[in-house]
């Protein structure tokens, strides 16, 4: 078992959360808060929870991408995107109704760049939830080519700690 | 240490008492100076100094007996001793009672003063801050030991309480015999179930699981199971059929859970069996694995995705009807059953569940078969449920 952690990175207001190894709940309460700030920031148009490279997600973190999801979906924003490829995970997040929710893409069609996965119930969310992924793709493209930094939550919520006290 | 401790000079001799304070404080050391052994002691007790440079021939009080009481009263504070009448004998007695270092009379060089002192006051700083972390160190520790131990009784409390609350072992209903297994882990979780007769044709059964750990988690099992008596109680006093109907219950339970503003979802799985045929209309509200269903030895899983309870989204509750016929059995369990070591994939250990359902006699076997025992060490809590219903006679 990897101790879990999270990285994000943001393109165009669609936020990238990439989770690593086993996240469980020690982890819960510093995610919440980074969340809540950059939803209230209110410069979220889409999140993506890129699960790909994760081994498990406890209930608490489960349940924290479902407050999140609703939470961007009533500010204007479409259902959230959920990449994964962990028969397991797959599973949990079936055994919740998650795929009705979320938009949940398997990493290899996403990868293919077969955007026809992703079915949405009207023409300008399937277009929302295209854009979503075009901006993750966007963002792993510069990540590997070594252009940009997916940063650790942690280090994201440290420095906007530090920005509000001086 | 914000100031530099100063430094001690012991020697009966004023000339060389003045010789060594102009080197060192030339070298930047506040000095301060006695001629006899008992003053020595005192200034120390009163300055507390970094080092001591002791003569080891004074009258009076003879330096290696003001050598001995310097190391009992002041173990941290590193000694140097000058001697004018520098023999190995008087060195090596010296280094013995516990002398930090020994410098000879007269000095080689100022610079052998210099960095013997200079060796001695670093020394003597690192202690000093050592002492000062460790107790910092031991005061946190206390609070947190204390922490700890209010935490550890708060989750005893939750324990004991979620014990109390469950269902006796074994309980018939009926042609209906029911058992329970809660296996606990190190940290407290949220798994719950119950089963009850509901009135004389129906029986009803939950397994829950909490979302997170610790005391709060396990005191909404006891919400939860205060909430499910008010629907039980209101089809006894009032004939309201909602707990009758897994649907309609689940919603009910949503809505007073989200009622409650409490942060924590809630997994849920909810049967009603009736009496006379078996037959069993359930409802799922996230609760996973599926349960199992055996039939004739042959086990099916019950698949029911639904969205769990106090948690936004937009699918419904899952639902399904089945028969469990004479001599059936149903097996519910809790999500730490897939946390099991050997780890497995999911679907291998909802397989392993559905063939042990088929075979096995009692709970007894299948915990047995899962590796589950008293005290088995777990990551997350096991809680199992097993129905069997009698063979026609």
């Amino acid at each position: 078992m990897t101790l879990g952690h999270v990285t994000h990175a943001a393109h165009n207001g669609v936020h990238v959360l990439r989770y690593f190894g086993s996240v469980n709940y020690t982890l819960a309460p510093g995610l919440q808060r980074f969340l809540e700030s950059i939803i209230h920031d209110g410069s979220v148009s889409g999140l993506v929870f890129d699960l790909s490279a994760a081994e498990s997600l406890d209930s608490t973190n489960l349940g924290l991408m479902a407050r999140a999801n609703e939470e961007v979906r009533d500010a204007g924003a479409a259902n959230s995107v959920i990449i994964s490829s962990n028969e397991d995970i797959d599973g949990v997040l079936r055994s919740m109704g998650f795929d009705q929710s979320f938009e949940v893409v398997p990493a290899r069609a996403e990868q293919d760049g077969n955007s026809e996965q992703v079915e949405a119930e009207a023409p300008s969310a399937a277009e929302l939830q295209r854009t979503m992924i075009e901006a993750h793709r966007a963002l792993m493209r510069l990540s590997e080519a070594g252009r940009l930094e997916f940063e650790p939550v942690v280090a994201c919520l440290e420095r906007d700690l530090s920005v509000s006290r001086a | 240490m914000s100031e530099a401790a100063p430094l001690l000079l012991v020697d009966d001799d004023d000339a060389v008492r003045g010789a060594f304070r102009r080197v060192l404080e030339r070298a930047g050391f506040k000095v301060l100076e006695a001629a006899r052994g008992e003053a020595g002691l005192a200034l120390c007790r009163e300055h507390d100094p970094g080092v001591v440079l002791l003569d080891l021939r004074m009258p009076e009080m003879d330096g290696l007996e003001v050598l001995t009481r310097l190391v009992s009263e002041h173990p941290e504070t590193p000694v140097i001793v000058v001697s004018g009448h520098g023999t190995m004998i008087d060195a090596v007695e010296a280094l013995r009672r516990g002398a930090w270092d020994f410098v000879a009379k007269p000095l080689p060089s100022n610079e052998i003063l210099e960095h013997a002192v200079r060796r001695g006051m670093e020394r003597s700083r690192l202690l000093r801050q050592n002492r000062e972390y460790r107790a910092i160190l031991e005061a946190a520790n206390q609070k947190l030991s204390a922490a700890l131990a209010e935490l550890r009784t708060d989750e005893r409390a939750a324990r004991q309480l979620q014990f109390q609350l469950l269902p006796s072992d074994e309980l018939r209903i009926g042609a209906l015999a029911f058992q329970r297994r809660l296996f606990p882990s190190q940290l407290l979780s949220g798994d719950f179930l119950d089963y009850f007769a509901l009135n004389e044709r129906y029986a009803g059964l939950y397994l829950a699981d909490v979302a997170g750990h610790g005391a709060a988690s396990a005191f909404v099992t006891a919400i939860l199971t205060t909430l499910v008596g008010k629907y039980r109680q209101a089809l006894l006093l009032r004939g309201d059929e909602t707990i009758l109907h897994p649907q309609q219950f689940l919603r009910g339970l949503d809505a007073d859970l989200k009622a409650l503003a409490i942060p924590k979802h809630v997994t849920l799985f909810y049967a009603v069996i009736e009496l006379e045929s078996g037959h069993i209309v359930y409802g799922n509200a996230g609760a996973f694995p599926f349960p199992h269903l055996s039939n004739d030895a042959k086990s099916e899983e019950l698949e029911c995705p639904g969205r769990p309870l106090n948690l936004p989204g937009s699918a419904a509750f899952g639902a399904g009807e089945a028969n469990l016929e004479p001599g059936g059995r149903l097996l519910l369990a809790s999500d730490g059953v897939l946390e099991l070591t050997p780890k497995l994939s999911h679907r291998a250990r909802r397989e392993q569940l559905g063939t042990l359902l088929g075979s096995a006699r009692s709970l007894t076997d299948i915990s047995a078969s899962l590796g589950l025992f008293e005290h088995t060490p777990l990551s997350d809590d096991v809680a199992l449920l097993f129905l069997q219903r009698e063979e026609k006679s």
